[in-house]
């Protein structure tokens, strides 16, 4: 048996060149979360930065 | 009591009195009943509810007419030798029975029969395939129960009969003669079938399924698994409200599509949430019908087809309609190429090989008919076999809605999983019928409110107050309370509370001197000892938190993490642990560290200290090739240790074993645990967490009751050591991998009064979240469990919502525990920590990457990981990071990494590379650069890698190694043969050498941990793993356990007698320049068994004596030790470089004490004066000429810690060797080179025999002819094609042995 890559979740980069949107998002500590833009913003979270392409989102968050 | 009578009545019809092949939809049928002919499964049957008057003369005349003008159903089936036949019966007798079952109960009573009936297997080729029955359970109110067997009679077939059976009842009931017949023949459908098949549209067909499936996904199984096909199946039956029916039709409307399309589409949905994928394929029953004359004839005919969509939480449900419509019209196109015929052309015939998930049958045609007016409405009781599920959907005009029909494999689905199943899709069908069709799929989820409740809410009801604490404090207040009791026992030695909090305190306030404060980073890099518990218990007092660096990782690995995480200052040892690293190094075996710690007070140091700081930061692998520092807090491990002595209860009495490796975070409760409860850490020695026998002893010695496995681990244990040794063991902790029932089972066998608990959790969350505690009589997978105290677990599908108990989904972690982040990776960080949708506002939840479903005791079970994530003996790794570091090497073009278990139980580590990269030097390369358990026990070369059609490496087709002995002799000795008997048992690999090494067979350490067991066992030899690392083949283990002393020293004494028994003069060979004579094994086999063979050794190897002052000195005390095995000659000797220099030495002394030389030989050995000009090598060359020794060239090894730990990564034998050896071995290597450049020759008489190493070498003035003054012989010399280490390896020791032989005296008496 081998290990099985699976599909991508729903904080992966999409696949098949897809160009799913995401958010990222803050709380009131600071934490910073990425988070798919088809879903609802969780409470006590807001928009940051998005939407954008996985990418983009994950260099705004490298960029600090 | 019931009336019974049966109409018998003979219609002649000699009409057709034909033998027909069958059509392969037939075929398919015939070999689905051939395979389990006494299977009921394939019965189809259907019963009508009369209400009303019905003559029941009348309709069995009817029935007569109708089974007379339908011929598929008259007909018996010949197996004949070219295949099966259909003979078509010019008259049958109507099968059918009538049944006045009026009284109570009367419909269940009908009902039993109709079961009975249609469990009942129907043999074609000896009665007929259909039978009826009519009861009467009512004055007005008929049952017609028809069972006909689907080889020769489809769904839609049904409604013909049906409806032609009701008009033919309707004339003959007003006395009118029946409209003439209107069905087809059975020829006609015969005909077709061949037509088509030999047609260019049915190669056309073939082209496009395959194409549409090339790169099909797995088929989407619910229940998560295959079984074999049941001969029965479970129904629940339920209907859509009306309401909701409607609203699905305008829905339908609004889309532009059917309701079916709707239905098939929420089928896709509810398909994808449940299986987690978003490619499924459903399995879509159709007519098959094309042409209007196909649509006359009753008869079998339908087909099942793939149908293929892509479901993901972004898309919408208007898209997902659409998607259908259009993938509904592509397969009606090609929907009369068979379904066996697609699996048969895409390989996937057999048990098993599933291509399609649930059928969903729609059945929109209406069933509706009279009898002379009475209505009449069908009910389905089968449609034939069920492999996995079906959801069968009738329109029936009948004011209910939608009947839904859930058949499942009962071997797969209990009736409370069909249930469930079935109402959480009328409820998805709720939610769509009512919501904008163009929002994200996303927002629907399938969980019921109650089952959302229960996995969100009720499993979850951990949150508990707890004090703020942290790592340090409430080891504090355990010293103050119980100074005097025993905190810490290592070896002899053991420490009070006071007296570990002491030697703390001094060093944290050195280490905040140093920088060190809350917020702040000290590294530690330590082996398992009590200097490492004061550090680690130091740096948490410091404020500060710890970044464990293990001293056995590879210098490249130390230093990024030392550059990654910039620590204020380092705790080792010793210098030499840690690479340069610009931050002030604290090295406690320096004379100035302690007197810099003897300065400072013993009592606690103050610091400004939070449960919010950092308490540790430990690094783990990292997919993208970089490991990445996992940070935290003290909160988050406090909860940990506080919920952990809330559930296990540790007493001042209890002992825990401290064995892991500081890098792992197993060993961040093995050292805090014990110590703020007032109970004593015990320390293992280093490197016996992988020797069971050892841990055995050392749990007995100290009377440990608490310790840690990882599940492989223990598996050995159980196996290999004396658990009987364990009496004191109270309880034993099992995390880092899968725990297997049996493993639970053996443990709970042979340890009956010790409790295992099973717990899981990742670095990211403080150790541990979930907890179970086993119980011997259990089966089935071991849980992980519940939550600990404040912590939440959350099972979501891939549109992050809430999966059932029992489905699958990611294991998300939110609470107490979560860790901060990754050190310096905001990015990985906010991608791995992200916002929790459930828990308070603000909040997050870890994604573990892991695989889980709960359980409906609310216990969640592992199913493995969503990545590449593995584990390998409880240490996770990344293989994106080992196919990171495999493609850097030169000459691999492409990398790729996965762990196979080709043998149940063993995993193995495989890299494949291809380009030009020789396998065994890229294993090399790995163990100088990644941690012992990130490198492969392999690699594998490819031309090229395996690809799927659609281009991506197919990992399931890469090969398996193969790892086959050399088999280049045979084992000779009892001893040598049972021992590679052993390995080749242990290892199960054919054709095992005895000069064949473990670990280049594939052996791994918890196979090494089976073997030293098995030898154990087998031949009495106490042998350690140690010992198999030093000498990995049979030959050398049989060296090693010749006179059943196993100690290690004795390969190091003086005389090593590589084979003592024999009858012939025996060789004495002298060692190369390191001083070992262990590279004579593979010779001294290769002379025969009765040739003794004495390897002589230098001396010191095991003490602290002086080494010789000169070559003269050192070959006169060799002459002392080979007289004690032969007091007189004729002598014979050998040696190899250095040694031949000895050699010759000792040779000239025998002949001056008058003995008798009969052999010198000696191998790519040079005179003094071929020295004397050229520099000796100091030190640092000496540690090149270790690693030489082992096969491997210098790289960033700086100092003899270093050599050894590549030696050992590399599974070399000389890596068992202890510090000391080592370090001998580093002085004796200069000690040679410059004792020769000394030394002056005598002269030998006789000749000499001289093997050259004849590769070109840089030394290229050596030159035999250089003995020829000290020679009064001649010098016979033989060369061999290879440099001068290559020379006994197994290509060229053949040919020197056969040389030898030649000179070799004969038996002496």
């Amino acid at each position: 048996m081998t290990a099985t890559a699976t599909e991508p979740g729903p904080f992966d980069p999409p696949a098949d060149g897809r160009d799913d949107a995401f958010l990222v998002l803050v709380n009131s500590a600071g934490d910073h979360s990425l988070w798919p833009d088809w879903r609802a913003v969780p409470q006590g979270w807001r928009r940051s930065f998005g939407p954008d392409t996985h990418g983009a989102c994950l260099r705004h968050l490298s960029a600090g | 009591m019931t009336a019974t009578a049966t109409h018998r009545h003979a219609s002649p019809d000699t009409e057709h009195a034909l033998r027909l092949p069958l059509t392969a939809a037939q075929s398919g049928m015939w070999y689905a009943q051939a395979l389990d002919p006494a299977s009921p499964a394939l019965n189809t049957a259907e019963c009508l509810r009369i209400d009303g008057p019905l003559d029941a003369d009348l309709f069995a005349e009817a029935l007569r007419r109708v089974t007379e003008e339908a011929e598929a159903l008259r007909v018996r089936i010949e197996d004949t030798p070219q295949g099966p036949r259909q003979h078509l019966l010019p008259a049958v007798e109507l099968p059918l029975s009538v049944h006045d079952l009026r009284g109570d109960g009367a419909e269940r009573r009908a009902e039993a029969w109709m079961r009975e009936d249609l469990a009942r297997a129907r043999d074609l080729s000896r009665e007929l395939p259909f039978t009826h029955a009519l009861f009467r359970v009512a004055d007005e109110r008929w049952l017609w129960y028809q069972c006909i067997h689907h080889l020769v009679m489809d769904g839609y077939g049904y409604s013909l009969l049906v409806r032609r059976t009701a008009e033919v009842y309707s004339a003959l009931a007003e006395g009118a003669d029946p409209a003439p017949r209107t069905f087809g023949r059975l020829a006609e459908l015969v005909a077709q079938d061949a037509a088509y098949r030999s047609s260019e549209e049915f190669a056309a067909d073939r082209e496009h399924w395959a194409t549409a499936l090339a790169d099909r996904p797995e088929a989407p199984r619910l229940a998560g698994r295959d079984a074999l096909a049941s001969r029965t199946f479970g129904r629940r039956t339920a209907y859509l409200p009306p309401a909701t029916t409607e609203r699905l039709r305008t829905l339908a409307e609004e889309l532009r599509a059917t309701w079916p399309d709707v239905l098939v589409a929420a089928q896709a949905l509810y398909t994808a949430r449940v299986t987690g994928r978003s490619d499924v394929v459903l399995g879509l029953p159709l007519m098959g019908r094309m042409g209007s004359a196909a649509l006359r004839i009753p008869g079998m005919v339908m087909n099942v087809l793939p149908l293929r969509l892509t479901v993901r939480p972004s898309d919408t449900l208007a898209s997902l309609v659409r998607q259908v419509v259009l993938g509904i019209r592509d397969v009606r196109r090609h929907q009369r190429y068979r379904y066996e015929d697609i699996r048969r052309d895409l390989g996937l015939l057999g048990e098993g090989r599933a291509l399609v998930g649930p059928l969903v049958n729609v059945m929109p045609f209406d069933y509706g008919a009279a009898f002379a007016g009475v209505p009449a409405r069908a009910m389905n009781l089968s449609t034939g076999p069920v492999d996995d599920l079906t959801v069968n959907i009738y329109d029936r005009a009948d004011g209910r809605g939608l009947r839904i029909d859930h058949d499942g494999n009962p071997a797969l689905y209990p009736h409370e999983a069909l249930a469930a199943h079935q109402s959480r899709f009328l409820r998805l069908l709720e939610q769509l019928a009512g919501a904008d069709p163009e929002q994200p799929l996303g927002a629907y989820a399938v969980a019921s409110p109650a089952e959302r409740e229960f996995v969100l809410d009720e499993c979850n009801r951990t949150a508990r107050e707890l004090p703020c604490t942290t790592l340090a404090g409430p080891f504090e207040s355990r010293a103050r309370e119980t100074p005097g009791a025993t905190a810490l026992r290592e070896g002899d030695t053991a420490l009070s509370y006071e007296e570990l909090n002491a030697r703390a305190n001094r060093l944290a306030r050195l280490l905040q001197d140093e920088g060190a404060k809350p917020g702040a980073l000290v590294a530690v890099s330590l082996p398992r000892s009590t200097d490492l518990v004061v550090s680690l218990l130091a740096v948490a007092k410091s404020g500060a938190a710890y970044l464990p660096l293990d001293p056995e990782y590879p210098p490249e690995r130390l230093a990024y993490m030392l550059d990654d995480a910039a620590p204020v200052c380092a705790v080792a040892d010793r210098a030499g642990r840690l690479p340069a690293h610009g931050r002030p190094q604290l090295l406690l075996d320096e004379p100035g560290t302690r007197e810099r710690l003897a300065a400072y007070p013993a009592v606690n140091p103050p610091r400004a200290l939070t449960p919010a700081h950092p308490a540790y930061v430990l690094y783990t692998s990292g997919s993208t090739g970089r490991p990445k520092g996992v940070v935290v807090s003290h909160g988050a491990i406090d909860n940990r240790l506080r919920w952990m002595q809330d559930t296990y209860r540790l007493r001042p009495d209890d002992r825990v074993l401290q064995k892991t490796p500081s890098s792992f975070d197993v060993s961040v409760w093995e050292f805090f645990w014990p110590l703020r409860e007032g109970a004593t850490l015990v320390v293992a020695e280093p490197g016996s967490h992988r020797d069971p026998a050892r841990l055995a002893a050392t749990v007995a010695e100290h009377a440990v009751t608490t310790c840690h496995f990882v599940p492989s681990m223990l598996q050995v244990f159980l196996a290999e050591a004396d658990a009987s040794r364990c009496a004191s063991l109270r309880r034993v902790f099992c995390s880092g991998e899968a725990l297997p029932r049996e493993t639970a089972h053996t443990f709970a066998r042979a340890l009956p009064e010790v409790a295992l608990h099973n717990l899981y959790g990742p670095t990211e969350a403080a150790v541990d979240v979930t907890h179970h505690t086993c119980v011997p009589e259990e089966t089935g997978p071991v849980p992980i469990g519940a939550p600990v105290w404040n912590t939440r677990l959350y099972v979501l599908d891939p549109a992050l919502q809430p999966c059932p108990p029992g489905v699958t989904g990611e294991l998300y972690l939110a609470g107490a525990q979560l860790a901060d982040g990754y050190l310096h990776r905001p990015e990985l960080t906010a991608t791995r920590f992200v916002a929790d949708p459930f828990g308070p506002p603000g909040a997050r939840m870890y994604r573990t990457g892991d695989l889980a479903r709960w359980t409906v005791r609310g216990e969640v079970e592992y199913l493995g990981r969503t990545d590449n994530q593995v584990k390998l003996r409880g240490q996770r790794l990344e293989l994106g990071e080992v196919e990171a570091a495999l493609a850097a090497l030169d000459g691999v073009d492409g990398a790729c990494a996965l762990v196979r278990e080709d043998r149940p139980g063993e995993q193995l580590l495989v890299g494949y590379t291809t380009g030009t990269a020789e396998p065994a030097a890229s294993r090399a390369a790995l163990a100088r650069r990644l941690p012992e358990h990130m490198v492969p026990s392999t690699v594998v070369a490819l031309d090229a890698f395996p690809l799927t059609p659609n281009g991506k490496l197919d990992r399931g087709a890469l090969p398996a190694p193969v790892f086959s002995g050399s088999g280049r002799r045979a084992p000779e000795g009892p001893r040598e043969e049972a021992l590679t008997a052993l390995f080749a048992e242990v290892l199960e690999v054919e054709n095992v050498g005895p000069d064949d090494a473990f670990f280049d067979l594939g052996g791994t350490s918890l196979l090494a941990a089976r073997l030293v067991g098995r030898v154990r066992e087998r031949l009495g030899a106490e042998l350690t793993i140690g010992s198999l690392f030093e000498a990995p083949t049979p030959a050398g283990l049989a060296v090693r356990t010749a006179d059943d002393s196993a100690a290690s020293g004795d390969a190091l004494g003086v005389l090593l007698p590589l084979r003592a028994s024999g009858s012939r003069t025996p060789l004495f060979a002298i060692h190369p320049a390191g001083g070992i004579s262990w590279c004579y094994a593979g010779l001294a086999s290769r002379l025969g068994p009765d040739q003794p063979v004495y390897g002589l050794q230098a001396p010191g190897l095991l003490d602290t004596s002086p080494l010789p002052s000169s070559l003269d000195e050192q070959a006169a005390a060799y002459v002392e030790h080979l007289k004690s095995v032969q007091p007189h000659g004729p002598y014979q000797l050998l040696g190899w470089s250095v040694g031949g220099v000895l050699a010759h030495t000792v040779a000239t002394l025998l002949q001056e004490e008058g003995e008798e030389v009969g052999l010198l030989a000696l191998l790519d050995a040079f005179p003094a004066e071929q020295w004397r000009e050229r520099p000796a090598p100091e030190e640092g060359d000496a540690l090149t000429a270790v690693l030489r020794m082992a096969g491997f060239e210098r790289t960033s090894e700086r100092d003899h810690a270093d050599v050894l730990a590549t030696l050992r990564r590399a599974g070399s034998p000389l890596a068992g060797l202890s510090d000391h050896t080592l370090a001998r071995i580093v002085d004796i290597v200069p000690h040679h080179a410059r004792r020769m450049r000394e030394h002056q020759h005598r002269r030998y008489t006789g000749d000499l025999v001289f093997f050259t190493a004849a590769a070109p070498r840089p030394e290229d003035w050596l030159t035999p002819l250089a003995w020829q003054p000290h020679v009064d012989g001649t010098v016979e010399n033989h060369e061999l094609p290879c440099t001068h280490p290559q020379l006994l390896r197994d290509e060229h020791v053949g040919a020197i042995a056969d040389v030898l032989a030649a000179h070799l005296e004969v038996p002496q008496r």
